[in-house]
């Protein structure tokens, strides 16, 4: 048994020192790749991978490690792009404090909701369409309340203003939007690390397999899934902070379209949940096969990618429900799907 | 240390528990027995928080655990098994009884050594690592009762543990119980079919009946109780 | 404003026959398998493209489609579940919700990829109207689909409820152990089940295209209407669907008349989110064929 020995000595589920320092090197080199290379697409790949990472990551916090699915992420994203966006462009605030505004208000969301429906006891596919739901309402509300949100023409962010707001970055120059991202990837990422290794992450492991236990060895099952559910909209709510000034301009269905909520999903479940870097390698291939396809294929015809990301997920479901992150990992992730033959 | 008082709990028209009334006293071995259908479980269910009483009330050292919820009464000291064991199935051995010593800590290491600890008295000592999916019956039974353990609380409430146990595992079981009580000083509170075992483990033994207590003593003056007998066995054994 | 509200009831009555009818599959595959099927919307997509192909480079009309539509759905059900779904029956529910919404991806896409634009059917009696009552008159299209979806749902009921296969259905839904210990098949059950599903989809989809506009993301609004009502009528309650489709086709159409557009969408999705919170079971007391309610 490959995690008997060894892992003996080790406290739970802490890597080893090679891996730290692979992942150090790794981070090296990705930090000096605007230094070597000024091809802006390139650089656009990369944060779309980080990007997608960093909101597969986030909602993996709060979906993954509680097993309540939410397939209504997009109205924490999108709550987070319009709340600085309007700020900015309203009042003039800085999108560093609207981004943390706009998480809070997601974050007070993501309470309210699961406070909601936990009390009354939705779970599972109830849950799930339940926020699909209230994604969907945020989205018409955004599209039919004109005077606050223009409407379906959506909001846009004038070079100007951004300049000044986020310290003369211009949207030109990838670069400084490749570093944001990385560094938000990296630092969603070691949350989600922290939360793992300490009693918050074990926790919400506890009450995803069986409340009941959980509850009566001590678990406040109802104020755990809250906070996992808080922690992780506020996450995605910044992220939509991002997408906001990366594009410049959005629309409703942009930022809280269904089409945005299963994109947060696809890459945990193609790369896997239970890993670490899971969502990041998810977040890597679905990326591939989307640029990939947008190479191969004429401008004309749209939607390949989608169909190659259905092949995929039926794929991964049925062979590799692990995900793919399974392949390469030696150690038993906690939480496999089948035991191993005693 | 435990009392309940004149607890009820109907279920449409059906009165599972009927203003049952008990002590229990530190550091004793109380076990409770009943026919099939009698309201053990739900008397479980309601002193750890699972179902709210109609009427009564059940106090832990002198407060009232009505309106608290289980996590909060595992906070009280109070803990149990299902009777239908709820293991973390994916998780390993090592993690299910972390997750119960962190009842007492916040501190990952420290929750590791108190649960190797508690997994030292055990069997299964040498499948830390193994998943709580790829242990047999028994061993589930023993698990729960590790992670409940690790939570270290005074007061330890069985169910049924012994259900689907061969014989020789019923004997470890009650010399495993026998020696809890005398090292650790929990207090045990007892729900159990496998009469021989409830025998040698309790001090004292509570028999229920249609959700009413109708006895209560030492095991040995419970065994000759003409309405015990007449509840399991029906009138007709009862010698003349 | 107020006395276009008889034709209103009446047209979202007739067009709530085809929502229910979408509902009834699943709601039927819900009820028998827990699956929450995700690609159903996509389904009725399908069903529509058939009828339209069909009707412009045959000529043939989109109420006779229901036979091929019927029959192709049924086919792309039935693989669906033979070679994807069974697989993982035994994952945990969201699992399979994902391998359908994989499976919606698919479809959807497909049609993104070869038809990008939206097409319309229209045809020969297309304007005839019938009155209903003196006052009242009914597009000949919207009764057809009516009678259609009714006649199907009420043929599903018969087929549940007397014959073998149908029994065996109903079985697997009540208790689905009771079922494999008395010798049915459970895998082929399941496959039956989605297939049939399916194919209400698919006629679904033929028997609207003369109303709806016939585009590749035609399946979004089906497959939360259907969802919808399966919550309104009860998760496994057939009946309770057919009958909710119409009440929600109704509240739509006379919802229209007052609220512009996509805002009607709002009351929608608040009344869901309602009933899912509050009355998850449904609003009907009647059980349907089965009363093992799967959450």
């Amino acid at each position: 048994m490959g995690s008997g020995k060894g892992a003996e000595q080790r406290p739970t589920g802490r890597p080893a020192t090679s891996a730290y320092v692979a992942g150090g090197a790794v981070l090296l080199i990705l930090l000096a790749v605007p230094m070597l290379t000024t091809n802006y697409y390139i650089l656009h790949i990369a944060v779309q991978m980080f990007f997608f990472g960093y909101l597969g990551q986030s909602w993996n916090i709060m979906c993954g490690y509680t097993g309540q699915l939410s397939f209504g992420h997009a109205a924490f994203f999108g709550l987070g792009a319009y709340t600085s966006t309007l700020l900015l462009l309203q009042l003039g605030l800085t999108p560093w404090v609207g981004m943390l505004i706009g998480g809070v208000l997601a974050a007070l969301l993501g309470l309210g909701i699961g406070a909601v429906s936990f009390k009354y006891g939705a779970r599972g596919v109830f849950f799930a369409f339940i926020t699909m739901a209230i994604g969907e309402i945020l989205r018409l509300l955004a599209l039919y309340w004109d005077g606050l949100t223009n409407g379906a023409e959506g909001l846009l962010i004038p070079l100007a203003e951004q300049n000044l707001a986020m310290l003369s970055i211009t949207r030109e120059n990838r670069f400084s939007y490749y570093y944001i991202m990385l560094g938000m990837l990296v630092g969603c990422t070691l949350i989600a690390y922290k939360i793992k290794r300490t009693r918050f992450g074990y926790y919400l492991l506890a009450l995803r397999e069986n409340e009941d236990a959980a509850e009566m060895i001590g678990v406040d099952v109802f104020r755990y899934k809250l906070s996992a559910g808080a922690v992780s909209a506020f996450l995605t709510a910044l992220a939509g902070t991002f997408y906001a000034h990366y594009y410049r301009h959005f629309e409703p269905q942009d930022v809280f379209g269904i089409p945005v909520s299963f994109n947060m999903i696809f890459p945990v479940i193609i790369g896997g949940g239970d890993y670490m870097l899971g969502p990041i390698l998810g977040s890597i291939i679905l990326t591939f096969f989307e640029e990939g396809s947008r190479a191969i294929m004429p401008q004309t015809m749209h939607g390949f990618h989608r169909i190659l990301y259905g092949v995929i997920i039926v794929l991964v479901i049925i062979y590799l429900p692990n995900g793919l992150m399974e392949l390469f990992s030696r150690r038993t992730a906690r939480g496999r799907r089948k035991a191993p033959r005693a | 240390m435990l009392s309940v008082e004149n607890l009820s709990k109907r279920f449409g028209g059906l009165a599972a528990v009927s203003r049952l009334s008990l002590t229990i006293e530190a550091g004793q071995a109380v076990g409770l027995i009943g026919p099939n259908g009698a309201g053990k479980t739900t008397v479980f269910n309601l002193i750890t928080g699972f179902l709210a009483p109609d009427e009564g009330d059940v106090r832990f050292n002198g407060r009232s655990l009505l309106g608290l919820k289980p996590h909060a009464i595992c906070g009280q000291g109070i803990s149990r098994t299902f009777q239908l064991v709820k293991p973390f199935l994916k998780l390993t051995i090592l993690e299910n009884v972390m997750i119960g010593a962190f009842h007492g800590t916040r501190d990952t290491a420290r929750a590791e050594k108190v649960a190797r600890e508690v997994i030292g008295l055990f069997e299964f000592r040498d499948k830390l690592h193994y998943p709580a999916a790829s242990l047999t019956l028994p061993e589930r039974k023993q698990l729960e009762i590790a992670r409940t353990l690790a939570t270290r609380p005074k007061l330890l409430l069985l169910d049924e543990s012994m259900a689907g146990l061969n014989s020789t595992e019923v004997d470890q079981m009650i010399e495993f119980l026998r020696r809890l009580k005398q090292e650790s000083g929990v207090t045990l509170f007892i729900i159990e079919h496998v009469m021989r075992a409830i025998m040698s483990v309790s001090d004292r033994i509570i028999v229920i009946h249609h959700g009413e207590k109708i006895a209560e003593g030492r095991p040995q003056e419970i065994v000759k109780n003409a309405e015990v007998i007449a509840a399991y066995l029906g009138q007709g054994y009862l010698a003349s | 404003m107020l006395d276009l509200f008889p034709l209103a009831i009446v047209n979202g009555f007739l067009v709530g026959g085809v929502y229910g009818l979408t509902a009834v599959g699943l709601t039927l595959i819900f009820g028998v398998m827990g699956v929450a099927n995700f690609a159903q919307g996509s389904f009725v997509m399908v069903g529509m493209y058939l009828a339209y192909w069909l009707f412009v480079l045959l000529g043939v009309d989109p109420y006779l489609s229901v036979v091929p539509a019927f029959f192709f759905l049924y086919l792309i059900g039935w693989f669906a579940q033979k070679y994807l779904l069974n697989k993982i029956m035994d994952a945990p529910h969201y699992d399979q919700f994902l391998c359908t919404v994989g499976i919606m991806l698919i479809l959807q896409n497909l049609a993104v990829f070869l038809w990008p634009d939206y097409r319309q059917i229209k045809v020969s009696y297309q304007s005839l109207g019938l009155p209903i009552t003196p006052t009242i008159r009914a597009e000949v299209v919207r009764i057809l689909a009516f009678v259609v979806a009714v006649g199907m749902a009420v043929g599903l009921h018969f087929f549940l409820k007397l014959t073998r296969l149908g029994k065996a259905i109903r079985a697997t839904s009540q208790n689905k152990d009771g079922a494999i210990v008395v010798g049915v098949d459970i895998q082929k059950v399941y496959v039956l089940t989605f297939a049939i599903g399916s194919a209400c989809a698919g006629v679904a989809g033929a028997i609207i295209s003369p109303l709806f506009p016939v585009s590749n993301d035609i399946g979004d609004l089906f497959i939360v209407t259907a969802f919808v009502i399966v919550c309104l009528g009860g998760m496994g309650n057939a009946m309770g669907a057919l009958v909710g489709g119409m009440i929600i086709g109704m509240a739509e159409s006379v919802g229209t008349l007052f609220i512009p557009g996509g805002q009607k969408q709002l009351i929608t999705f608040t009344i869901l989110i309602v009933i899912l919170l509050f009355r998850p079971q449904g609003l009907f007391r009647f059980g349907g064929y089965w009363q093992a309610q799967r959450f």
